[in-house]
């Protein structure tokens, strides 16, 4: 998921040509990442027009700011892929506003009242969500998932790939041979992915996500950006 | 390239160090020891479970075990 330093610069640098107005880098960057975007975004469960609909007011929001809201390459950091940047705004974008038109479906309409909002519901339906909700989504599977691997599994994981230990130093500190070793890691890696994959779609089949697309979206998210 | 676990574990910890808020990092000396025991394999397979557990609890002090394990690199020992 890291980027390669030279890819890293290109995007930052583009983002900045079209924050200055360049309409030029702008029209580039449509013309390298629409499809892709489109395809993207269908692939993750969103009708054509949906994703049609989707990428269009993103580009339009990429250098003007749209109401109460930042211009959005504003926010990028070039911590990551510009399209994996705007693959996971658009899949941020598209899933909320799934969810709102699920929230307003699920209300009996003798509900709303006069002002159009929804009894009992503070925020209303069109408030914008204080975290998207693809966010909530990905962070309550995967804790169930983390929650229902073993402890010791787990700190391994983290031994290995958080502090930099050897599978060899693992092995010795468990009395396991490597072997051994490297398939706990693998299993309780595997099952992990497997059983947040599991919970999601439980929560939600709307959302057609593979396990590279949450790897994406949470780094995408992990690395701090709207 | 940043590895799996590290992209998820990093991404959850964001909710849980807005929870849980910051905590002290170092374990109590008895968890301390038996740390070192684990990290030189000597630690009983019964103690084990418990201690893992334990650092489930506490995923702060699993950085204190893997300092044990890599002072070992410099001053490797042979249990007996």
């Amino acid at each position: 998921m890291d980027l390669p330093p030279a890819q890293a610069a290109e995007d930052f640098l583009q983002a900045q040509k079209c924050l200055r107005g360049d309409t030029e880098a702008l029209a580039a960057l449509r013309e390298r990442y629409d499809g892709s975007l489109r395809a993207i975004l269908q692939a993750r469960g969103a009708t054509p027009t949906e994703a049609d609909d989707i990428v269009a007011d993103l580009w339009g929001d990429c250098v003007a700011a749209a109401e109460d809201k930042p211009v959005l390459l504003e926010k990028f950091s070039g911590k990551c892929a510009l399209q994996s940047w705007l693959a996971t705004v658009a899949t941020n974008r598209w899933y909320d506003q799934k969810r709102r038109e699920a929230r307003g479906r699920e209300l009996l309409p003798a509900e709303s009242g006069p002002s159009g909002k929804f009894a009992g519901d503070e925020s209303g339906p069109f408030a914008a969500p204080t975290e998207h909700a693809i966010v909530e989504l990905l962070r309550d599977g995967l804790k169930l998932a983390f929650a229902a691997c073993d402890a010791e599994s787990k700190i391994c994981l983290r031994l290995v790939y958080l502090h930099g230990l050897s599978q060899r130093e693992i092995s010795r500190m468990l009395g396991w041979n490597e072997p051994k070793v490297s398939r706990a890691l693998n299993g309780a890696m595997q099952q992990i992915a497997t059983d947040t994959l599991r919970e999601i779609n439980k929560r939600d089949r709307l959302l057609s996500i593979t396990w590279p697309d949450i790897l994406e979206l949470c780094e995408t998210n992990r690395i701090g950006f709207l | 390239m940043t590895n799996p676990f590290e992209v998820v574990a990093g991404f959850l910890e964001r909710f849980d160090a807005e929870v849980r808020g910051r905590e002290s990092g170092e374990p109590p000396e008895e968890v301390r020891a038996k740390l070192r025991s684990l990290a030189l394999g000597t630690l009983p397979p019964g103690e084990r479970a418990a201690l893992f557990s334990q650092l489930e609890q506490n995923p702060e002090w699993v950085a204190s075990l893997a300092q044990e394990v890599k002072a070992l690199r410099a001053n490797p020992v042979r249990a007996s």
